[in-house]
């Protein structure tokens, strides 16, 4: 029964996976190349030795880092302000999981309406407030470039996480939570000593989901800013592959590439794995 | 004094979920107001309602102009839900499987099961888009498929076989007495008894498969035969830069149906990422 799955998953999952571990050791000279040459390691050195891709791994790493704080933070937060109030619980609920549903090609187009220097409906706000229209996408000033990137990505995806926490808070033992009433902890107390502790488990689910799907990101940097503009100063790990597979023919280059990812997405997550370890006492 | 306080970290609480709301909410409807305004009005006055400029003009030329959304909507349908039928037949039998029986190597197979949900589709593309060539599928609608209903089995399959775990055996243990075999209590008991996680997997993999732009515009390269995403990102590409009243309304046409459809349902999606999260 369970054969359909295994076939499907090694058909098209393992199997390219384990041919690109062989590929990451040759040198091809074009895409179809029927004999390739052994070369090592090399791959992986001019991989370590090319500025566009430790640009590309630094940027998704710092991205990684942003949505540690500000994804899970906000959504924790977030998740712990809903709990506990008594209205409107499922209306928040809902709003706040919407841009989830919506794909990341409609909203990376949407924002570029927003960042629009002429018309976009930053530069309206802002004029309306008074102040000075700003270029948004000025390639002179990469953290503003970075952050505008990377914002839309982050606030797409706090609503997932919040539900996650807000499904955990629900679960926990209503006794507890009397009982630390009743020998006076404050709301905040509470939060502190209780709720976010026995989050702990959820925690690292929500860790480890926000660390994989961090390392896929693609759409949204693709759509705001194409080819890691300017000269792909903000690429990330799958839109520098992505270039790399159309652009490059160089297809054990893109193959160490390719191994490289899935390393570093196992990786961290048995970091957060070993931080966060699995207490079977929540 | 206490219930003061009380009162003003309630007011406080409510105040900041309805700012983040508004944030989950206001750019679609900015989408949706701009989207029935002639595009210069975009530009003069954004924040406006469409009452003295009301027109249907860029909805016009986003489906009757050059680019076919209709046709691409059709594709993004075929699409999708072939993949999400074949998740759900194949992860129907997987999860069963892994839920309800003692075998060599199961928990070997569950690791593979979650670890597949760790390759992104960047891993594989190259050996894979070669194998689809030899398949001859690539750039047709199957080419899709085949490696998004792979991508999707690993989460199904997670979040199914959670749910059968929890339902009791003593339903199907007095159906097997009673003479049925494997394949009745499949059908008869057990997937009926989890429909509600049946609908959400469905939900998941469908949205995946419906917003997901890499492999579609890899492999689908005649604009005919794109689905919506790769098609929106084709226009904005081509002509995003000039016409704002286009791209508004090529937004709204792939985000509004989504919304609207997401509303009905929302409460088996909520539900189903739980179940499906918080087990494990």
């Amino acid at each position: 029964m369970i054969i359909p799955m295994l076939a499907f998953l090694f058909v098209f999952l393992f199997y390219p996976f384990f041919i690109n571990i062989k590929n990451s050791f040759f040198e091809f000279d074009n895409m179809l190349d029927r004999n390739p040459s052994f070369i090592g390691v090399a791959n992986y050195i001019t991989m370590l030795n090319d500025d566009t891709f430790i640009r590309s791994l630094t940027n998704t790493l710092i991205l990684v880092g942003l949505v540690l704080i500000f994804q899970v933070g906000i959504s924790l937060g977030l998740a712990l302000l809903v709990n506990s109030i008594t209205k409107f619980n499922t209306f928040f609920k809902v709003t706040l999981f919407m841009p989830i549903v919506v794909s990341a090609t409609a909203l990376g187009l949407m924002f570029n309406l927003f960042y629009d220097y002429n018309n976009g409906m930053f530069n309206q706000i802002l004029l309306i407030l008074g102040q000075e229209k700003i270029f948004w996408k000025d390639p002179q000033n990469l953290t503003r470039l970075f952050a505008i990137i990377v914002s839309p990505v982050i606030w797409q995806y706090i609503g997932f996480y919040f539900v996650i926490f807000l499904t955990g808070l629900a679960g926990l033992s209503k006794q507890i939570m009397e009982a630390s009433e009743i020998d006076g902890c404050t709301g905040f107390q509470k939060v502190r000593h209780i709720q976010v502790p026995m989050l702990r488990n959820i925690t690292r689910t929500v860790i480890v989901l926000a660390i994989t799907g961090t390392l896929k990101v693609f759409d949204l940097p693709y759509i705001i800013s194409p080819n890691g503009y300017p000269s792909g100063k903000t690429h990330f790990l799958g839109t520098y592959m992505y270039d790399k597979a159309f652009n490059a023919v160089d297809v054990g280059y893109a193959a160490g590439f390719a191994v490289f990812m899935v390393l570093a997405g196992v990786l961290m997550s048995l970091i957060a794995n070993v931080v966060f370890r699995h207490n079977h006492n929540l | 004094m206490r219930n003061r306080k009380k009162a003003i970290s309630k007011g406080l609480i409510y105040t900041i979920l309805s700012i983040w709301a508004i944030g989950c909410i206001y750019p679609f409807i900015w989408i949706l107001i701009n989207s029935f305004k002639d595009k210069n009005q975009i530009i003069r006055n954004s924040f406006s309602l469409p009452i003295k400029f009301f027109t249907l003009d860029n909805y016009e030329s986003a489906i009757l102009g050059r680019y076919n959304i209709l046709q691409a909507y059709l594709n993004s349908f075929i699409i999708s839900f072939s993949v999400v039928i074949l998740v759900l037949i194949i992860t129907t039998f997987s999860s069963f499987a892994l839920a309800r029986y003692q075998f060599k190597g199961k928990k070997l197979i569950y690791a593979l099961v979650i670890a597949c949900m760790m390759f992104p589709i960047f891993s594989t593309i190259f050996p894979l888009y070669k194998m689809l060539v030899s398949f001859k599928i690539h750039g047709t609608h199957l080419g899709v498929i085949l490696p998004q209903v792979a991508g999707n089995l690993g989460f199904a399959t997670i979040l199914l076989t959670g749910f059968i775990q929890n339902i009791p055996t003593e339903v199907a243990e007095s159906a097997y007495l009673d003479g049925a075999n494997v394949f009745q209590v499949m059908r008869h008991i057990t997937v009926p008894m989890s429909k509600s996680a049946y609908s959400s997997a469905a939900i998941f993999v469908f949205l995946w498969s419906y917003n997901d732009l890499f492999l579609q515009m890899l492999i689908l390269t005649d604009r005919r035969k794109m689905p919506i995403s790769a098609l929106l990102r084709e226009i904005s590409s081509k002509e995003g830069g000039t016409n704002q009243g286009l791209m508004v309304a090529a937004v709204a046409l792939i985000a509004i149906p989504i919304i609207i459809v997401y509303f009905f349902l929302q409460k088996n999606i909520i539900k189903g990422l739980t179940a499906g999260a918080v087990k494990e």
